[in-house]
């Protein structure tokens, strides 16, 4: 069965193309999202033909700066997810087919680090850092995003560790590099992509909420949590302005979940037989 | 004396591939009398589960109860009973043990309170009594320091100790026919007997009309009265099980006894059926055995009946092999 | 003290230790100087930013730092705010209550309505009741807590004014009696809670569906079922084996709980400890960030350890060390 075969995956696979076409294709076709036209007269205005989203406080046009957010959005997340999907596997693997005291090191530590939630310590290292460019946080979002998926790798090389093949390729002289590349990668791939996929989602609504603080992006560059931070104090005189940005979070991470649902169905036999 | 458990003609079909049924079951009929002990023998696949699961109405999802199979309680038609009442006869008027004690007894909750759970659906009881009862029935079951295990959970017992439990739960509801589904299947072989040895002095005791379902002959030669043999969704034999032994007339019977080790007599080589028991939906045309018969002749290739008064047998060489009959 | 349980007190006390020991090497590990934004709101002179340098023992070595730091630990004492200038301890004790109550609040909602509709979609699988629970559970998950509580925000504030969007009390009502206080307190506690428990019931649903689903095809429904129960016996049996998965999953949801206060205390100026960690991230003040921070990891421990105890309640076979 392909993740096409289920209705949810269809749609969260396509709500997260219409997203990224859109974020890749669009900003050319539409307003400048910086631009401030006409501070006195366009500011704060609702949705109209003119200004499909509306205008925000400083007279932008919030659809403008609604796709752009996208690109932002989408753009910061990718890059913290794929950094994170990275450390969490290799630090699994290393654990789960080392054995013995690394093994039991590593994972106290990813323990702690998970009792940890995840916004005090990226708080704690924003507060700790002057201005964070862009990279940045997406950088410190990815070193705080592996916990999980390294226990979760880990688990199954400690589980592949005792099958019997893999004595077999020990006997044989294969290293253990080679059999953590060759044996377990390829059979965690499945819940790696899963996790990975919910990844993106955690790690837009986290830079999103940053923003929104404050803390992560700042205005004016279009992000979405960042507009959403701008809208806030406008929020009874122009609400579309909080709620556009706000629209595309929860439509981008919905789309995340349901393709990585689609994908663990596919993945778990029992599922599969339903 | 009028049958406390007779079923006709029953009929049970389950979904076949995508969208299609095929009868997994296909026109059993037995009897068992009150103090009396039927085995129904065959091997996995044959349709003895299914239709023991039929009795209680606990078909699993998906296999259906075709029209024209009649279960007589006590001369009482339960097929077409609806929900409630089939459910106040569960426990009450038959009981049922399964094969698997582990899995078959809630496992987060104590076996004391699934007896007493069990006891107070049944009948009318205020906690203490219904504690004492349970207590007087694990005894009965051969439970030493009854009071004791009452407050253990499953998995401190053993298997043999899980599968009594699972008889006296079996029992709590006072019933006049049992029905035990491969119950010494997943035990060591001495607490088989034990357990076997149980079930025969509650019956004996209590007067129940046993039904006994396994693929173990051993299980069956001391303890059954009559023996049914099943294959591929019908009975192909009955009779008494000194008969059965001593006479086998169904060339699957002679060769499922073949297939037994003696400890009497000679010291001969055992000889496997060859082939595979059909799936339902692939029988062949005719017997359904012919395909693995080493006695099969032309006259196979339709289906014979069950003929035969004590002793049934379906089969064109037990019955006289003139003109086959439809 | 049964053994089981011992060990894991044990393991909680050393997951707590090593909390506290990475939060501060992450702390001192990050590039950048906490002292380096204090002048941006109020003029410091270097001879002050030294002072202030030495106080905190900012100059000293690491190692020295841990050292009186866990000295400090020890004695209750977590350091003085920057921006505040009082102990962290005091500052964070004054808003813990308000988070927990929001928290505890949630989790109730969670494990009442939350388990209630799992079940309900379990036994109603594959039917219209099951998908749109499910969808609803999906948006659910998807939801940003900090949208969620701006749009209640907007609602109520503009539209319904009938329940309080901001703050935890009404301080006109210093005086009235403490009924009238108490009320107007879970006034003020309905749509914080609202919009955390909005974004939080979708995975409690979906986990006790998948456990309860799980549970109904085991062996002992069936022979709960030839028992003669009545199908709301069966279900129970069902629902106490079903238990074990989600308390775990809520244990490792603390974090969740936890995070999730943070934007919704900003939204509401609900004065508990993430909107205290919001704002010491916000201002750079290092030892009060350090204090909440450790704060929160200690909750998460001890509510995973509660949820573990939990756990080896309903499954006696968890029970051992």
């Amino acid at each position: 069965m392909s993740i096409s075969r289920s209705a949810s995956g269809r749609l969260g696979i396509g709500l997260l193309s219409v997203i990224a076409t859109a974020a890749l294709v669009l900003p050319p076709f539409l307003a400048d999202p910086m631009a401030q036209p006409d501070l006195l007269g366009a500011a704060s205005l609702p949705p109209s033909a003119a200004h499909l989203f509306g205008t925000d406080g400083l007279s932008r046009d919030v659809l403008a700066r609604t796709v752009t957010g996208a690109r932002w959005s989408l753009g910061l997340a990718a890059p913290a997810m794929l950094l994170a999907t990275t450390v969490g596997t290799l630090v699994g693997l290393a654990a789960g087919v080392a054995g013995g005291t690394v093994d039991s090191v590593l994972m106290r530590l990813v323990d702690a680090l998970l009792a940890i939630p995840r916004l005090f310590v990226l708080l704690l290292l924003l507060a700790a850092t002057d201005q964070l460019p862009p990279w940045g946080i997406a950088l410190v979002l990815g070193l705080t995003g592996w916990f999980a998926l390294a226990r979760l790798v880990r688990a199954e090389a400690a589980r592949l560790r005792q099958a019997e093949f893999m004595a077999a390729a020990r006997a044989l002289g294969a290293s253990r590099i080679r059999l953590a590349l060759r044996h377990v990668l390829p059979n965690a791939a499945g819940p790696i992509a899963v996790a990975a996929t919910i990844g993106l989602g955690d790690a837009m609504l986290l830079e999103a909420g940053l923003s929104f603080l404050g803390l992560g992006i700042q205005p004016p560059t279009p992000t979405w949590g960042a507009m959403l931070h701008e809208g806030r104090d406008i929020l009874t005189s122009a609400p579309w302005v909080s709620l556009f940005p706000g629209l595309g979070l929860v439509l981008t991470v919905l789309g995340a979940h349901l393709a990585s649902d689609a994908l663990r169905a596919m993945l778990d036999p029992r599922e599969r037989s339903a | 004396m009028t049958p406390l458990l007779d079923v006709r003609d029953l009929r049970i079909s389950v979904p076949v591939g995508l969208d299609g049924r095929a009868t997994a079951v296909d026109g059993v009929s037995f009897s068992v009398a009150r103090g009396e002990l039927l085995a129904l023998v065959g091997e996995s696949g044959c349709g003895k589960s299914l239709t023991s699961l039929a009795l209680l109405r606990l078909l699993p999802q998906g296999a259906r109860l075709e029209p024209g199979s009649s279960i007589r309680l006590a001369g009482e038609e339960i097929t077409t009973l609806p929900e409630p009442a089939m459910r106040a006869l569960r426990g009450k008027r038959i009981g049922m043990i399964f094969q698997d004690p582990m899995t078959a007894l809630t496992p987060v909750l104590r076996v004391g309170d699934q007896l007493i759970e069990t006891l107070r659906a049944h009948a009318p009881l205020s906690r203490q009594a219904a504690r004492a009862r349970a207590a007087a029935l694990l005894s009965d079951v051969g439970i030493g320091d009854a009071e004791r295990r009452l407050d253990a959970y499953p998995h401190e017992l053993s298997g043999g100790l899980r599968q009594r439990v699972l008889i006296a739960i079996a029992l709590a509801g006072d019933p006049d026919v049992l029905v035990a589904d491969e119950p010494t299947t997943a035990l060591d072989v001495t607490v088989q007997a034990q357990i076997l040895e149980l079930l025969d002095r509650l019956r004996r005791e209590r007067g129940l009309a046993v039904l006994l379902v396994t693929h173990d002959l051993g299980v069956v030669a001391g303890r059954a009265d009559r023996v049914a043999v099943m294959y591929a969704g019908q009975i192909v034999e009955t009779a008494t099980t000194a008969a059965l032994f001593a006479a086998p007339q169904h060339p699957y019977t002679r060769g499922l006894l073949a297939c037994v080790p003696r400890v009497d007599g000679p010291r001969t080589r055992l000889v496997p059926i060859p082939g595979l028991v059909p799936a339902p939906g692939t029988y062949p045309v005719g017997c359904r055995f012919q395909n693995r018969c080493g006695d099969a002749f032309d006259a196979c290739t339709a289906a014979p009946s069950l003929t035969g008064a004590a002793h049934q047998c379906r089969c064109w060489l037990a019955s006289a092999p003139l003109e086959p009959t439809a | 003290m049964p053994r089981w349980l011992f060990g894991r007190l044990l393991q909680a006390v050393l997951t707590l230790l090593v909390v506290f020991a990475t939060v501060f090497v992450l702390m001192r590990l990050a590039p950048g100087d906490p002292l380096a934004r204090l002048s941006d709101d109020t003029p410091v002179s270097a001879a002050e930013t030294a002072a202030l340098r030495a106080r905190y023992g900012l100059d000293q070595p690491l190692p020295t730092q841990l050292a009186a730091f866990a000295t400090g630990v020890l004695h209750g004492d977590l350091g003085v705010s920057i921006q505040f200038g009082r102990p962290v301890v005091s500052l964070v004790r004054e808003r813990l209550g308000a988070t927990l109550l929001l928290g505890l609040t949630v989790l109730v909602v969670n494990f009442t309505l939350g388990l209630w509709l799992g079940v309900r979609q379990a036994l109603a699988r594959g039917r219209p009741v099951d998908r749109v629970l499910g969808a609803a559970g999906a948006v659910s998950v998807a939801l940003p807590s900090f949208w969620v509580g701006l749009a209640l925000v907007w609602g109520f504030g503009l539209h319904a004014p009938f329940l309080p969007v901001a703050g935890l009390r009404d301080p006109m009502l210093d005086t009235a009696s403490r009924a009238v206080q108490w009320v107007d307190l879970l006034r003020h506690l309905v749509l914080p809670a609202l919009t955390l428990s909005l974004v939080t019931i979708g995975a409690t649903m979906r986990y006790q569906r998948a456990a309860m689903l799980d549970a109904l095809v085991q062996p002992f429904v069936r022979t709960a079922s030839a028992r003669g129960l009545t199908p709301g016996a069966v279900t129970h049996h069902a629902w106490r084996a079903a238990l074990v998965p989600v308390l775990t999953l809520l244990g490792l949801w603390l974090p969740l709980l936890v995070t999730g206060s943070v934007f919704v205390e900003a939204v509401f100026a609900w004065p508990g400890l993430g909107g205290l960690a919001a704002q010491a991230a916000a201002l750079r003040d290092y030892p009060l960030m350090m204090g909440c921070t450790m704060l929160a990891g200690t909750i998460v421990v001890l509510g995973s350890l509660a949820a573990d105890i939990a756990c080896a309640i309903a499954d006696p076979r968890l029970r051992t060390a």
